[in-house]
């Protein structure tokens, strides 16, 4: 891949994740026909709809770029978001918040605020049983994440079963993933900024993420200062995928898959590969919102974390049965 | 020059030392021991990698895990055992990490890919090489680190590489301490030990039983002590002397 053509793709990516933000203001659907058209939406639609498309297209390169921080630090193509235990903190802190609301009689109780908790403490958590001589090691990492996440999931089903069959649901279907058309004023302003920081500090930082690929051996010689490398990945990987899991709820296989994308276009150099992660995250989180305004299967709208997934698991295997050097790191 | 004073390293039950040991610019220093003797354990102390539990490393005079990041990568290098061969990176882009904290310099990125015949390959990713050729492109990382007054600590270096390319790294290695470098090379084959090596620091069980000129330690007697083999002269037809193993044990 030449660089001329790696610079082609970001262009191309960043005008088709325009493209696709425009076609989610544009298309509407008649929800008692269930027919859909393209139309500048009226007054009264259009903050909704500038927010799902802006909300979508923070959470897609949030997503996205967490899952590329997290593939070079943990040295791992497989890594993911969900491997800190992030998605199943910010569950557990919900249904933990839904339930001491229940029992206490108290009202429906905000939902951002304790999933952002839980999944933060599930990073620091993971954080520090992955610690080994001081700085963050890749195999004890990734086993803290999955300790983590199936303590956190198991104890998500102890609360649902605690819980009001409606209160449950709610909890279910926000456990899928949504693109929200309303939010708290301040929470695309601060994961816009958070983003903005980690996508700056991935250009400023690009040659030591790329050194985070070599042997720790090789990459502490040319002084790529790998420990201290890791732990900013894994902090800010951490904090973004918390504040998107917060606003939107886990969204299956973004961080997992985007990241690949985005390699098979412009290959694996930081400098190169960290606008186009984000730029692929984001057409993939708006696109799938984009179609499951026009997929109708008669009793409400999918919600999109279903599409991500369906749509990344089976690119992912292809991936994995492609093999060869794009599955490398 | 590079000192290690009572230089001590622990790594879970094994304990390294403690050691004393000189290796000075000019010369081309040989590591050698059975395995598990404390050969990589040494290499990674002596190059920064990690820190010494007790004692020092000093390198012209500083301790060398008191220097800054750019500094020691501007003063020492290392080519690990196994250096990561998953990497999609290409080679150009492995060559140039070899100045990650040090100034930009073309020349010394397409010198190192000249001189490790690597410029037809130089946009390959490196995964697609074979183990010889990625060996290659992480020497060529290592030689566009280098300046001639570097330390360069490698471990088994020429183990994936074919005689050729085997001896043109020796000739390389000997080009940088005769121009002013330091080196230190962990190596498995005895003989070629013998006839490349200028001294040789000899391992055992995480001692230092021998640091040397190279033809004091590389005698047959004091190898078959601690290899447990028997080791001998064999005299060529050019009169030159090569270290053969022998037919039995010591």
């Amino acid at each position: 891949m030449t660089r001329f053509g790696s610079r082609g793709w970001i262009i191309l990516l960043a005008v088709a994740v325009v493209a696709a933000m425009i076609l989610r203001l544009l298309i509407d659907r008649d929800p008692s026909t269930g027919d859909f058209s393209l139309a500048w939406p009226d007054a009264a639609w259009r903050g909704f709809r500038v927010t799902a498309a802006a909300a979508g297209a923070l959470i897609g390169g949030a997503l996205s770029l967490s899952g590329t921080l997290l593939q070079a630090s943990l040295r791992n193509p497989l890594a993911a978001p969900s491997v800190l235990g992030v998605s199943s903190g910010a569950g557990l802190g919900v249904m933990l918040a839904l339930y001491i609301a229940h029992v206490s009689g108290v009202g429906d109780p905000p939902w951002m605020p304790p999933a952002m908790l839980g999944a933060v403490l599930a990073v620091v958590l993971v954080l520090v049983l992955g610690r080994r001589d001081g700085w963050p090691d890749p195999v004890s990492t990734i086993l803290a994440g999955v300790i983590v996440a199936t303590m956190a999931g198991a104890g998500m089903v102890l609360l649902q079963g605690l819980v009001p069959e409606g209160l449950r649901g709610r909890f279910l279907s926000w456990a899928m993933g949504t693109i929200p058309e309303t939010l708290p004023a301040s929470a695309l302003p601060l994961l816009a900024t958070l983003l903005a920081v980690t996508v700056a500090w991935g250009f400023y930082a690009h040659g030591r993420l790329d050194a985070l690929l070599l042997d720790h051996a090789s990459a502490t010689s040319i002084g790529g200062s790998p420990g201290s490398t890791r732990l900013i990945c894994l902090v800010a990987a951490g904090i973004l995928t918390a504040v998107t899991v917060a606003i939107s709820g886990p969204l299956g296989f973004v961080g997992l898959v985007a990241p690949h994308v985005a390699r098979l276009l412009v290959g694996s150099r930081h400098l190169l590969l960290v606008p186009a992660a984000v730029l692929a995250g984001a057409i993939l989180v708006v696109g799938a919102d984009v179609l499951r305004q026009v997929i109708d299967l008669g009793n409400g709208r999918l919600p999109v974390g279903v599409l991500t997934t369906l749509a990344g698991g089976p690119f992912f295997l292809w991936l994995l049965r492609r093999g060869g050097r794009h599955a490398s790191m | 020059m590079l000192r290690c004073e009572d230089m001590m390293v622990t790594r879970g039950d094994f304990t390294l030392g403690p050691i004393g040991v000189e290796a000075s610019p000019g010369e081309v220093t040989a590591v050698i021991g059975p395995n598990a003797s404390g050969k990589t354990t040494l290499l990674e102390a002596v190059a920064g990698i990690t820190g010494p539990s007790a004692g020092a490393v000093n390198l012209d005079g500083v301790d060398l895990h008191q220097r800054s990041v750019t500094d020691r990568a501007a003063c020492v290098a290392m080519l690990p055992q196994r250096p990561a061969s998953d990497l999609s990176l290409s080679v150009e882009r492995l060559v140039e990490l070899g100045r990650l904290r040090l100034s930009a310099s073309a020349e010394a990125i397409e010198a190192a890919l000249v001189a490790l015949d690597l410029t037809a390959i130089r946009q390959r990713p490196v995964c697609t090489l074979s183990v010889g050729q990625a060996q290659r492109a992480h020497l060529a990382r290592l030689w566009a680190q280098r300046n001639d007054s570097s330390l360069l600590v490698l471990d088994e270096p020429t183990a994936p590489l074919d005689h050729r390319w085997a001896d043109g790294v020796w000739d390389m290695l000997t080009l940088h301490a005769r121009s002013g470098g330091t080196v230190v090379v962990a190596v498995h084959d005895l003989a070629v030990a013998a006839d490349r090596a200028d001294r040789a620091w000899l391992l055992q069980d995480g001692s230092l039983i021998h640091a040397a000129i190279a033809c004091d330690v590389l005698q047959p007697d004091v190898l078959g002590a601690v290899f447990d083999t028997q080791f001998e002269w064999v005299t060529r037809r050019d009169g030159s002397r090569w270290l053969v193993k022998g037919s039995g044990t010591a």
